[in-house]
């Protein structure tokens, strides 16, 4: 599913990423845990196609073939879905419109038919549902002034929409309490299936307590520096990342 | 000297006493150039948009005195008493050196007057012609032509001078001068990492119509920090108008602070410009009016370069038939991103004959900027005195509390507690004189 | 006009199928002489077969326009205009005798509108809009009549209303707007070619939204509409107003006037969506959109609502205002001004407290993009005797691009210390970070543009009807086509 071949990134002309591989087939998970500063979120970026974060070396291939040149909606309309850390507002823009639009688009640009009105309209409601989002959540401006949890479950909501065959989730865990943190995790691991792929950015082993990772890895300075099963987590949670990574907290 | 009418333009008359004696100096070509320009534009009108709400047309029709020495007593005493602070006295606009202590200036600091050098030092020449107001400004050229004395002040490199800097402006009328006119210009340069509070202080005899013309320009080097405090409390029948220039370089700042009270009409107009990256200019104001009074605030400030902030909160309480005017442009050139510019502007109306005109302006050339402004106009708010009368206090008082709580906001970004215990002082008097007295209740 | 561009030639080459308006019909036209002088003046009034005290008040107002200079404040650069250089009478020739019905019309007119998208075709009109199509400078069809004069609902071209019914228009005519206000108006005074009349009578609500569609399509054509609309006593109207114009490398003037008279408990609610020509990516042609828009408020209760979106022209000087002179009456401006390019807009309001417990609110939300100049000017002034009257303001603009300006000059004035004045404004640019949200979610740079931007406008959009408001959410995608990337 995606292939990471020594990756190296640089931001502002500061490089982030030394050289990071990783290969995750369909139906896995994989956890990438590591100290602030890492790289993590970089790593992500990285992966969706974001302006300003520059590949200087390696290669990022999705189902097989190289993305690296594609834009981020492109990548996106291939199935590929980032949840962000922080979710973005967009005053005035209903989340319905949103989320219509955007799945729209990404059904054009994969040749298939439009949803209309009615469809779309059933569709969402029942993956609300699921996610015990309220009607009316979906009715106010994207994201303004939803709470922490709202936002998160918002995420959960498109990528169920969605359906991407990546999924790439950036710190979900963070600003949530335990409820939502379970809520989050319950949506998640319902969209687990065998045709697809997760990476579950995490700076705290407590979010792999809900959603159980086939593989952990620990990025540290740009690097995957030890890779292992979910017991990885846990002996990064008892030893800290000092044990492991050298110089950090 | 002008063939135009001389109404157009008042005070050209008192052109000329130096010019012999200054050469070609570049005080001298300042002098000619301003007169110059002066006597093309004349002085403001109500045509030009700067000008919009600011008539000084009933300057052409009064006589004012010649400005000359006056050495006898001063009968007024200080407006603000600043203890430790090293003091400046001028009287009718010159110098009095009997009534100052700058001779005690600590080291570092260099302070003189203008008239009493023999020559004007390099770096205060430059100053002089570094303005950051525009070449046609009218009053400001007129400042040139005609000024006589001020403060010339540096501040060197890392003196973080501790004592206040007090300039204090008396006017007095005498039997030479009953409508005294001044023209003062100030010279401040602060070196770089060097930090200072200056105290300009104005007041004046109630019972002439007299005329002050000041200027002040500040050149802030880098990393230096400067506060300024104007207390203007000028007599009740004078015209003050004053012209502030404040050149920033880099990662300085600059807090100005301006308590306008005084005059029949009064017009303080800053001009900030930003020279250096991560700089920050913070302009504050009150501005109390009763009478007839007609007060201005106006402020220009320039976000030449990237990466600078500025703040500005003006307040404004207006009873009997007074006015007040705010007019604020901030403009974000096309590279300077990054910048942060505020403005908000609140007045209180007190009285159902008084009037606000405010124009908090943008001008914006670049996108990543974070620029936003206020404005408000009202009375004080119902429910509030509502609920403090239903708590047993009368009217009177209640809206004397709220109104010093309306100031509170702009008064607690004054740092020296020293100093806004003054201003605090000065607005509680003020109070006592308009704002609780001459309202009737009901 | 005489401001024809030195690179006429530059745009020749230049394919431009993103103004979709901007065809010429192939029309015969009957036009006066060039230039402007009181013979013209004549003509034109002539043509009409007006009163005579039409054409008095017309050269007055040219005698006055001779003595005025064109005003210079707003934030707008365009060359000298040359009034000598244009046309001030352009008519689709086979309209000189009026179509009584639709049929009678020449069908290439029936063509164009029907590329405008204008409901001219009955089964449109079901959907309830009575159109004034003015066409230059004449009004070719006014639909709907029958079901408007069983209302007692009065809606023709302002050139019919001077035969039809002369009392009424010289009873408010230049009321609201004299024929000495400001330069452009007194020049529309004196040249004005046709408009609408509306006249709601007491209590009557009006059936439908009444619209009108200009175009300019003639070359060398200035365009000098008059509208002038009466709600009387107790009575409502939304009116809709649509500009287009072909592409021509020259500017063309337009200097409309619209006058609005809302009498006691009446209410009149007017939308536009303008999208004269802008001029090409080069700054190359455009019309000049000098309009004087005002409404009076003039009896207790009144209320007039103005609603723009401004997408088009090459330059714009416009600010629909409200005189609330009635005792709690109400103002309202609602706009949407978008800059592309090198378009100019120096565009707001002005709301006038004269009345007791009058209110009014202003929601201004400026874009601009490329090398464009958006300006909001305001004035709210508050007056002696306008005792509890409220304004708020809010005034947001959005930059896209490092080449464009944004600005805001609001002027605050009041007297009335039981007068609430509330201003706030704010400039802002879109965020890498909500483009890059959208782009992730499949939705590429120049849709989530459009859509970030519209939901910057929302609160404006929603007070339009219906119909307009999707023409205009498309409308703003169009115009920032390529303002990103």
């Amino acid at each position: 599913m995606l292939e990471i071949k020594n990756l190296q990134a640089a931001v502002d002309g500061k490089q982030i990423l030394k050289g990071v591989n990783l290969t995750i087939n369909a139906g896995e998970v994989h956890a990438i845990m590591g100290p602030n500063g890492s790289g993590k979120s970089t790593l992500s970026y990285v992966l969706s196609g974001r302006d300003g974060y520059e590949i200087t070396e390696g290669d990022i291939l999705y189902k097989g073939e190289s993305i690296v040149e594609q834009s981020p909606d492109e990548r996106a309309a291939s199935g590929m879905f980032l949840a962000f850390q922080y979710p973005l507002e967009i005053p005035g823009v209903p989340t319905m419109t949103f989320l219509r639009t955007a799945l729209n688009a990404q059904r054009r640009a994969r040749g298939e038919k439009e949803l209309d009105a009615v469809k779309f309209l059933k569709l969402v409601r029942g993956k609300a549902k699921e996610l015990q989002i309220k009607e009316e959540m979906l009715k106010r401006p994207l994201n303004v002034g939803f709470s922490g949890g709202e936002k998160k479950r918002n995420e959960v909501l498109q990528m169920s929409l969605f359906e991407p065959t990546l999924a790439i989730l950036d710190e979900t865990d963070s600003g949530l309490d335990i409820d939502a943190l379970k809520i989050v995790s319950d949506g998640v691991n319902m969209l687990r299936s065998p045709e697809r792929a997760m990476l579950v950015i995490t700076h705290y082993q407590r979010l792999l307590d809900y959603i159980v990772p086939d593989q952990v890895h620990v990025l540290a300075d740009g690097q995957i520096v030890r890779s292992g099963g979910k017991e990885l987590a846990k002996e990064l949670e008892d030893s800290g990342y000092g044990a492991i990574v050298p110089n950090a907290a | 000297m002008s063939s135009l009418p001389e109404s157009k333009h008042p005070f050209v008359e008192f052109y000329g006493p130096k010019v012999e004696t200054e050469g070609d100096s570049l005080i001298q070509r300042l002098r000619a150039s301003g007169l110059a320009t002066y006597q093309t534009l004349g002085l403001p009108t109500k045509r030009w948009e700067e000008w919009k709400y600011t008539d000084l047309t009933s300057l052409s029709k009064k006589s004012f005195s010649k400005p000359v020495q006056y050495s006898g007593d001063v009968s007024q005493g200080p407006l603000f008493e600043t203890g430790d602070a090293l003091t400046a006295v001028f009287v009718n606009g010159f110098f009095r050196e009997d009534l100052s202590s700058i001779s005690d200036a600590p080291a570092g600091v260099a302070i003189d007057s203008l008239a009493g050098m023999e020559t004007v030092p390099d770096w205060a020449e430059q100053v002089l012609a570094s303005s950051s107001a525009p070449e046609d400004h009218s009053v400001l050229a007129l400042n040139s032509a005609l000024m006589r004395d001020g403060v010339v002040l540096r501040i060197g490199a890392d003196i973080k001078v501790e004592r206040p800097i007090h300039l204090r402006f008396i006017t007095t009328a005498t039997d030479d001068a009953p409508n005294p006119s001044s023209f003062l210009r100030n010279t401040v340069l602060v070196d770089q990492n060097a930090s200072v509070t200056i105290v300009e202080s104005y007041k004046g005899s109630d019972d002439a119509d007299y005329f002050t013309s000041t200027a002040s320009q500040f050149v802030v080097l880098e990393s230096a920090t400067v506060r300024h405090i104007k207390l203007q409390k000028e007599g009740v029948g004078s015209t003050h108008l004053a012209t502030q220039m404040v050149s920033l370089s880099a990662k300085s700042s600059f807090g100005g602070f301006y308590l306008s009270g005084g005059s029949a009409v009064s017009r303080n107009e800053i001009h900030g410009t930003f020279g250096g990256e991560g700089a920050h200019l913070q302009l504050d104001g009150v501005f109390l009016g009763a009478g007839s009074q007609h007060c201005d605030n106006t402020t220009f400030v320039n976000h030449a370069v990237p990466s600078c902030t500025s703040s500005q909160v003006f307040k404004g309480v207006l009873d009997e038939q007074s006015r007040g005017v705010y007019q604020g442009q901030v403009t974000v050139a096309k590279d300077a991103q990054q910048t942060d510019g505020r403005q908000l502007v609140k007045t209180l109306l007190l009285s159902d004959q008084a009037e606000i005109d405010a124009k908090p302006e943008l001008k914006i050339f670049a996108d990543d900027v974070k620029c936003a402004h206020g404005a408000t106009a009202g009375d004080i708010d119902d429910e509030q005195l509502f609920y403090l009368r239903s708590r047993g206090i009368d009217e009177v008082t209640a809206r004397a509390l709220l109104v010093e709580a309306f100031l509170t906001e702009v008064l607690e970004r004054l740092e020296d507690q020293k100093i806004r215990e003054f201003c605090q002082q000065q607005i509680v008097s003020w109070l006592d004189a308009h704002g609780r007295g001459a309202r009737n209740v009901g | 006009m005489g401001a024809v561009r030195e690179t006429v030639d530059q745009v020749s080459s230049v394919a431009s199928d993103k103004y979709k308006y901007g065809f010429v019909t192939d029309i015969e036209t009957e036009l006066a002489p060039k230039g402007l002088n009181e013979d013209i003046i004549r003509f034109i009034s002539a043509k009409k077969e007006e009163p005579e005290w039409m054409l008095e008040w017309r050269l007055k107002a040219y005698r006055r326009w001779l003595e005025m200079d064109e005003p210079k404040w707003a934030m707008v650069n365009y060359p000298d205009i040359d009034f000598q250089d244009a046309y001030y009478y352009a008519a689709p020739k086979s309209n000189q005798e009026r179509p009584k019905s639709l049929d009678e019309v020449d069908p290439e007119l029936l063509k164009t509108y029907e590329k405008l998208g204008i409901p001219l075709s009955e089964q449109k009109m079901l959907a309830g809009v009575a159109v004034d199509a003015v066409f230059d400078s004449v009004s070719v069809a006014t639909t709907f009549k029958a079901k408007l004069e069983e209302a007692g609902v009065i809606f023709c071209p302002i050139s019919e209303a001077l035969k039809s019914h002369p009392d009424l228009v010289k009873k408010y005519l230049g009321t609201v707007v004299p024929y000495s206000d400001n330069f452009y108006a007194t020049l529309n005074s004196a040249v004005f070619s046709d408009g609408s009349f509306v006249y709601i009578p007491e209590g009557v609500r009006c059936p439908m939204e009444l619209s009108t569609y200009f175009r300019i399509n003639q070359a060398q054509t200035g365009q000098f509409e008059r509208t002038l609309i009466i709600a009387d006593k107790g009575s409502y109207v939304s009116y809709l107003e649509g500009c287009t114009a072909p592409m021509r490398d020259e500017n063309q003037l337009h200097a409309a006037v619209v006058e609005l008279v809302a009498l006691e408990d009446a209410e009149i609610k007017y939308s536009t969506v303008q999208n004269w020509y802008p001029g090409d990516e080069n700054g190359v042609g455009g019309i000049y959109n000098f309009v004087t828009k005002r409404g009076d408020c003039r009896e207790r209760n009144a209320k007039i609502s103005w609603t723009q979106v401004e997408t088009g022209s090459a330059v714009t000087w416009k600010y629909p205002s409200c005189i609330l002179r009635g005792d709690n009456t109400t103002g309202e401006f609602y706009s949407i001004a978008i800059a592309n390019n090198y378009q100019q807009a120096d565009t707001g309001t002005k709301m006038i407290h004269l009345g007791k417990n009058t209110s009014s609110r202003i929601i201004s939300k400026g874009i601009s993009a490329g090398k464009a100049q958006n300006t909001y000017r305001g004035l709210v002034s508050m007056h002696t005797k306008s005792k509890g009257a409220r304004n708020y303001t809010q005034c947001d603009s959005l930059l896209i691009g490092d080449e464009c300006g944004a600005h805001t000059v609001p002027y605050i004035e009041s007297k009335n210390p039981s007068a609430i004045v509330e201003h706030e404004a704010t400039t802002s640019k879109i965020s890498e970070d909500q483009l890059f949200y959208c782009q992730q979610r499949g939705i590429d740079e120049e849709e989530a543009v459009a859509l970030i931007v519209n939901g910057f406008c929302r609160e404006v959009l929603q007070q339009l009807p219906m119909e307009f408001a999707v023409e205009a959410q498309k409308l703003v995608g169009i115009s920032l086509e390529g303002s990103v990337g």
